[in-house]
């Protein structure tokens, strides 16, 4: 007798899953697989857009740095050196280093990246692989006491699934010419 | 014949799988928790997107600034000329800045300056109050732009002198 009732015991626990129940278990793994799916792909897209503005804002740091601050020590333009106005455009400078000695600076594209020249001899990129230089000019005003030059930067990231253009300004005077 | 049922009833007990509650209680901490890195990703390009936007906001500002300075050099009459706690724009036409008093956009970046008097005290430093410096002008500058729906700006003040 207890053999019989440990027996039905058994069968009513291993009955198994009824087809509602798997219908519903599957249902929820699917709808769990898809928002995962996407959830991933969009966290992928979205780690991939914040490395792109990451790119964008360090490489202008550095090149419109340097070259604000280039500029701002320099005495002139070299006009027949430069190319200003169009893109893509280069910019020579005379300025002096820090033991006063005369010297040259140049700014230009060379591939997709922005060079530094100094004396006519290459210190290497402004700008890294993740960007790309897309455009580059300079302009000149010249001022009663001086010249200012007017930068306009364009900057994309490398990645093309991701492509982000961005444009980057300054205005720098020539403190060297005061 | 004693064995036999213990052993059906563990194995029975090991193997019932899991309960619908179980199965919707596990999704839906799985689900916060995707969700919860989706915002932290969110709001990390959108910081990142705001960090870049700043950056461009201040070399504007640098640019304001070298451009106000430029005029100057031009002669003070292109600064002092100008009315106070008025805005001004900047334009770059024919080779030149030029001020405006119509609003600019850069990139879908707004700027704009205000000036005013600046004065001094009896020791001669700038005050509140006192003697205005007729050689002098305070300049606030603003960048602002939109992004998300948000208006952020940029904003500095410095002074610049007929020298």
């Amino acid at each position: 007798m207890s053999v019989t009732h440990s027996t039905k015991k058994s069968d009513r626990i291993n009955r198994g899953t009824t087809l509602l129940e798997i219908v519903i278990y599957v249902a929820l793994m699917a709808m769990l697989l898809v928002t995962v799916s996407f959830s991933l792909i969009q966290v992928s897209s979205i780690a991939l857009e914040t490395k792109a503005f990451r790119a964008l804002r360090a490489n202008s740091v550095v090149a419109l740095g340097r070259m604000a601050h280039e500029i701002r020590l320099a005495q002139s333009t070299n006009t027949l050196a430069s190319i200003l106005d169009v893109n893509e455009g280069q910019l020579s400078i005379n300025t002096t280093d820090a033991s006063g000695n005369s010297r040259t600076v140049e700014f230009k594209v060379n591939g997709t990246n922005l060079e530094y020249i100094e004396d006519g001899v290459s210190k290497g990129f402004l700008t890294s692989n993740d960007v790309m230089v897309t455009a580059l000019m300079f302009k000149r005003q010249v001022t009663a006491k001086g010249e200012a030059i007017k930068i306009e930067l364009t900057l994309q990231n490398a990645n093309a699934k991701n492509s982000h253009t961005e444009k980057f300004y300054n205005t720098v005077v020539m403190r060297g010419a005061y | 014949m004693t064995l036999l049922p213990t052993y059906k009833k563990k194995a029975g007990r090991s193997k019932r799988g899991f309960q619908i509650i179980e199965i919707v209680i596990g999704a839906a901490i799985f689900l916060n928790v995707v969700l919860a890195v989706d915002y932290s990703m969110n709001t990390m390009y959108l910081t990142s997107r705001k960090s870049l936007r700043t950056a461009q906001a201040s070399y504007l500002v640098e640019e304001t600034t070298d451009v106000l300075k430029a005029l100057r050099d031009n002669g003070w009459n292109n600064i002092s000329a100008l009315n106070i706690d008025v805005n001004y724009y900047l334009t770059f036409t024919g080779g030149a800045w030029t001020i405006t008093s119509t609003p600019t956009l850069v990139d879908g970046f707004s700027r704009a300056f205000v000036l005013s008097t600046v004065y001094r005290n009896a020791s001669d430093d700038i005050a509140a109050s006192g003697t205005a410096d007729l050689g002098a002008r305070k300049v606030a500058i603003n960048i602002s732009w939109s992004d998300n729906g948000k208006t952020y700006s940029k904003s500095i003040s410095t002074y610049i002198f007929d020298i």
